[in-house]
């Protein structure tokens, strides 16, 4: 008998190697998601171009590290280009060439993209050695394991963020992709990443100048975690860690550990951006053929937000979950969304076409597509320069109740 | 610490070997537990008889990659107390949903004239892992070897949880007729 519990067993015996290939390019023994990048090589190439356009413009008129920084990440999420007014931007210093000497946390940016707040911000100053990343945690000094972390504290709750910018041994700086991090609970307790109460505080190192020592972290914090109306306060400090373990006889250890705070870079308050969303739901929803099963499905509408649009649909045959049905309706509905654009009142548009990801076992089938330029990175729109949506071969305007006849 | 070492301070019955690997891999065993069980003290006691196991089995085994070797041991824990603890399709986690998805892959779930036997079947999914691309491979393992969530994998892996489901969705169809083709379900 093969049932789905012997299968998962089989796959525990799969090969070591392609375990152990997983492990490492998933970047599973650090316990964090690595950053997107292995499909991303041609939006790096523009982002990198976009912000060596920036920062040549910036160094050109004397902007602060901070204002250089607010202007790179604008670019980044093409802020400008889709007039987001869900960004925003607040004051910072001005140009300052030397750099600080007093520990500094300096709030650049946050928008709300219905789901999750982003905030990014600037800490200064972190030296060379302070702002590396790398796989290896730890490096050993005189006899000692030292490490550093940085610890982020959000509205005052007494969980911590914890993140792990270090050496890694070889005096080679690593990638500056996403750092390392655990949530702690107040007992001490690790809280496991699978959980949302582990995922409403990622914090993920942008990047770093060390001309004016000053790195850069985005900061998302989960809407539903948080009281919309309250202001949120990031706090940030960076501590040193040292363990050693000293041999007095055999099998006789004595681990001593030692943790210390090298600085605490202070807090910032804000309050969340209100968010952009429109919905759309036809009247009369468009209706599409499934040729291969002479049947026929409906487009009943979508939910857009600044990042994210969600398409609803539905078929004559959705409560067939036989691979054959569902199979050809994936096909189908992948077909019938293919070609279909988000666009602007400026003449702009942006593909929003998506693949259906599974069966459902609903009337309606979701199918999520993520905002992108030209299908290589993430951008942000501003919802409320949408004037129309095109889908299925036919252009229908907004606002969000269309009737398809029309 | 280098694996060797680890495994050295196993060899010599060090105690630090169990400290130096819960050091080393404890928050990994964890995950990998936890994700199964979705319980934090199953998943620990997981991980403790993962420790126990280890220190049983070397010497005389001198596993070269400990990270594979430990998760082995780990995940075979934790499916057994899946096993004993929960009935099936009960409780949370990602067990449940994977055990969910994997039943696409098999076309008659009671079928007596389809007795399997395990070896043939691991050697299946083994070649047929191996037949994967990297992405689906990958996607593949991590979502029914780890267990993690698909979120999670999407987020590793860089691509949107729409692509990584929809990669799964299809890898599965491929498994199923592939064990089909083998006669295997």
């Amino acid at each position: 008998m093969l049932d789905s519990i012997t299968l998962l067993c089989a796959v525990g015996e799969i090969g070591e190697e392609s375990v152990l290939d997983t492990i490492r390019v998933l970047h599973l023994l650090n316990d964090q998601p690595h950053q997107r990048h292995t499909s991303r090589k041609i939006w790096r190439i523009v982002l990198i171009a976009a912000i060596i356009a920036v920062l040549l413009t910036a160094c050109a008129v004397g902007y602060s590290i901070h204002q250089r920084r607010q202007q790179e990440l604008r670019a980044a999420h093409e802020v400008e280009a889709k007039h987001v007014d869900a960004w925003v931007d607040y004051e910072v210093p001005g140009f300052a060439a030397a750099v600080p000497t007093e520990p500094t946390l300096t709030l650049l940016s946050t928008y709300n993209d219905g789901v999750f707040c982003w905030a990014f911000v600037n800490v200064s100053p972190v030296e060379d050695e302070e702002a590396v990343t790398s796989v290896d945690q730890e490096v050993l000094e005189n006899g000692w394991v030292h490490w550093l972390s940085y610890h982020f504290m959000l509205g005052g709750d007494e969980s911590l963020y914890s993140a792990y910018p270090v050496w890694n041994g070889k005096g080679e700086y690593g990638p500056e992709d996403l750092i390392s991090n655990e949530l702690v609970n107040s007992d001490g307790r690790l809280i496991p990443r699978v959980t949302r109460e582990a995922q409403h505080r990622e914090v993920k190192k942008q990047c770093y100048d060390p001309a004016s020592k000053t790195m850069t972290f985005k900061c998302a914090i989960l809407l539903e975690w948080v009281d919309p109306d309250k202001p949120i306060t990031l706090e940030l400090s960076l501590w040193d860690h040292w363990q050693r373990s000293e041999k007095h006889a055999v099998n006789d250890y004595d681990i001593q550990t030692q943790d210390e705070l090298r600085r605490s870079f202070g807090m910032v308050t804000f309050n969340i951006p209100a968010p952009q969303f429109c919905t759309i739901r036809f009247n009369n929803p468009p209706v599409f053929a499934n040729d291969e099963r002479g049947k026929t499905g409906s487009i009943l509408g979508a939910d857009i937000s600044a990042t994210q649009i969600v398409w609803h649909l539905t078929h004559e045959e959705w409560e067939d979950e036989s691979f054959e049905v569902s199979l050809s309706w994936i096909n189908c509905i992948d077909s019938v969304l293919q070609g279909a654009t988000l666009n602007f009142a400026d003449g702009t548009s942006l593909p929003c076409g998506g693949s259906v990801a599974a069966p459902t076992v609903n009337s309606e089938i979701e199918v999520v597509s993520y905002h992108t330029m030209d299908g290589v990175g993430p951008t942000v729109i501003d919802v409320h320069e949408l004037a129309s949506v095109t889908v299925a071969g036919k252009t229908y305007p907004l606002p969000s109740i269309i009737d398809s006849q029309n | 610490m280098e694996d060797s070492a680890i495994v050295d301070l196993y060899w010599q019955r060090s105690d630090r070997a169990i400290s130096e690997t819960d050091r080393k891999y404890g928050r990994y065993c964890h995950t990998i537990a936890y994700n199964i069980c979705a319980d934090n003290e199953d998943a620990e006691e997981c991980v403790n008889d993962t420790w126990f196991s280890a220190w049983n089995s070397m010497p005389d085994k001198r596993p070269s990659i400990l990270s594979t070797f430990l998760g082995y041991i780990t995940r075979n824990f934790a499916i057994d107390r899946f096993k004993l603890k929960n009935a099936r399709k009960r409780g949370g986690g990602e067990m449940p949903l994977a055990l969910d998805e994997l039943e696409e892959c098999i076309s008659s779930p009671v079928d007596p004239a389809h007795e399997v036997e395990q070896k043939e079947l691991e050697s299946a999914v083994d070649a047929f892992v191996r037949g994967l691309s990297d992405t689906e491979r990958r996607m593949f393992i991590a979502r029914y070897w780890f267990l993690i969530p698909v979120a999670e994998i999407s987020e590793r892996m860089g691509c949107s949880q729409s692509k990584t489901k929809t990669t799964l969705y299809r890898t599965r169809n491929k498994l199923r007729t592939y064990l089909q083709e083998e006669g295997l379900c």
